[in-house]
């Protein structure tokens, strides 16, 4: 080949390698910084959510509902206080009797070692009380006699709760100031939550269970929940990957909690028990309230579990977010349209309590959910469910690719009809194939496709 | 997924040294809106790529399937589209072919 020709050519092979190496460098560089190869490093979080959605969350001043008319509500009335109204909605089902005949028939998803996964998945929580107000006896308390309690401001104290949380298992954490509305008037058996100066810690007694006032900053911290055994809900399989993250939440309360009473503090660890989850997890910043009435995270979606931890230590309170929900969730009503129990609403924009479950001064400016419907289906399915969680369009593994579309959506509403188009055509939040969770059971790897 | 962006990298480099190649050898003059659709369609070519790679990671091959057709079909519409206007703008230039 001549010099001429080669010219022709545009470039020598020399040029042309070097020129190849460079490009193929930045392009490893730019990969080795994609959230795309972090798609099972673990928990995902905010702290390392894609740059898209980050630059476009925005912080808000004001508590995003109208909570004028919000009173504290009777634990014992919720779905889980089981009250009387509801058993008889329940009445002629019978969640243990489904999942005996579906284990028999060995029904994917719901054979004999599906329910033991589901099942002994909440070990965590049930055969140890993580929650317990009292010390677990595993810090090392001791030690503040010469020690005396950790001394930082609100601001470090923001920051060293956050990595000890994270380290301890959380996808995310926030921080607020302590709202009693967010606290249940009382328990399941009718004993009153109290506020009070009368007591120096968290204290049951016979009449009322009682928390200091000194106790005002609340830790709100997210578990994750596995994406890939959810594809499996409903199913035994598929809840598995809630139970676990019960457990997790118990364990990750309880581990919190310790660490705090070691550098000086006092802690009162809660799940689903005490105070509610989602508005105080809005109130930390961590999130917006969907249509499914559970919290939506910019980066985990809706696969999550909050859980709480009260403290006194004085910690700076993290900004409100938005990033779109509210309008997206107008929208989509994808998590409506898959409700196998048509306990979600379709109402374009709000909705009136649908049952006695529902707190009815939560406001006009939220959807209710029929939760008494979504509980009826458990019994009837054999297990918990799950769906919503699961289609909802904004729990996505993390990657550019969802990052570009939850960035986009938190901008503008714009496309968000052309996006939930999308994320049916693409099969987001489609149950898994039958195959797959017999396969399940059959192959070592870890893998799961749907 | 290293492996899919570096081979992603290679590949957009060459194509566009085999574009160079073949303006040269036509004689063709690019100017510059034929270099924006190049760019534009370069860029589309490596979204439907990294599209289709980061489905498959992620466990999703439906996505990766009707992504990869969807979008790559746009991708192709768009490739006919530039290759027809390089060819015209081309004649009408007046180099030789």
């Amino acid at each position: 080949m001549t010099e001429q020709e080669k010219k022709a050519q545009g470039v020598n092979r020399r040029d042309f390698l070097k020129g190849a190496g460079l490009l193929a460098g930045a392009a490893g560089v730019l990969a080795a910084s994609s959230p795309a190869l972090a798609v099972s490093d673990g928990p995902n979080s905010l702290f390392n959510a894609g740059p898209l959605t980050k630059f476009t969350i925005k912080q808000i001043d004001e508590f995003p509902h109208d909570i004028s008319r919000l009173k504290r509500f009777p634990q014992k009335k919720s779905t889980f206080g089981r009250p009387p109204e509801l058993m008889e909605f329940l009445a002629g089902t019978s969640q243990k009797e489904v999942a005996l005949e579906k284990q028999m028939a060995k029904e994917p998803g719901f054979t004999q070692l599906d329910y033991a996964l589901y099942d002994c998945g909440w070990t965590g929580t049930r055969a140890f009380n993580f929650y317990s107000w009292e010390p677990l006896g595993v810090a090392k308390t001791g030690w503040l006699e010469k020690l005396g309690p950790w001394k930082g401001t609100p601001e470090e104290a923001n920051i060293v709760v956050k990595k000890a949380a994270r380290v301890f298992g959380a996808a995310d954490v926030g921080v607020c100031k302590v709202n009693e509305l967010w606290f249940y008037e009382s328990d399941r058996k009718g004993i009153p939550y109290v506020f009070t100066d009368e007591v120096d810690t968290p204290t049951h007694t016979d009449e009322a269970h009682l928390i200091p006032k000194s106790m005002q900053s609340m830790i709100v911290c997210l578990v994750p929940i596995d994406l890939q055994l959810m594809q499996f809900c409903p199913g035994a399989l598929g809840e598995g990957a809630i139970s676990i993250a019960y457990s997790r939440m118990a364990e990750l309360a309880g581990t919190m909690a310790e660490f705090l009473r070691q550098i000086g503090y006092k802690a009162l660890p809660m799940g689903n028990d005490t105070s509610l989850s989602v508005p105080a997890a809005i109130d930390a910043g961590l999130g917006e309230q969907g249509r499914h009435g559970l919290l939506v995270n910019p980066v985990l979606g809706s696969a999550l579990r909050p859980i709480k931890i009260l403290t006194d230590l004085p910690i700076a309170p993290d900004k409100r977010i938005s990033f779109g929900v509210r309008e997206f969730c107008k929208t989509c009503k994808k998590c409506a349209r898959e409700c196998p129990a048509g306990a979600i609403p379709f109402d374009d924009d709000y909705n009136e309590p649908q049952c006695p479950s529902n707190n009815p001064g939560g406001g006009g400016d939220r959807w209710y959910v029929h939760v008494w419907k979504c509980y009826k289906f458990w019994q009837e399915v054999g297990t918990g469910c799950g769906i919503c969680l699961r289609v909802c369009p904004f729990s996505k593994p993390k990657s550019w690719l969802h990052d570009v579309v939850k960035g986009v959506a938190a901008t503008t509403p714009a496309f968000n009809s052309f996006f939930i188009s999308l994320d049916d055509i693409m099969g987001y939040g489609t149950w898994g194939n039958p195959d797959e969770a017999v396969r399940f059971w059959k192959t070592a790897e870890w893998d799961i496709k749907g | 997924m290293v492996l899919m962006y570096f081979l992603l990298g290679a590949v957009a480099f060459w194509a566009v040294q085999a574009l160079l190649g073949w303006a040269k050898r036509e004689g063709v003059a690019l100017v510059w809106y034929h270099w924006l659709g190049v760019a534009v369609v370069a860029l589309w070519a490596l979204f439907v790529a990294a599209w289709i790679g980061t489905s498959v990671a992620e466990g999703y091959p439906q996505a990766a399937t009707a992504g990869g057709l969807i979008f790559g079909g746009i991708g192709v519409v768009l490739f006919i589209l530039l290759r027809l206007l390089i060819v015209k703008t081309a004649r009408r230039t007046g180099a030789s072919a």
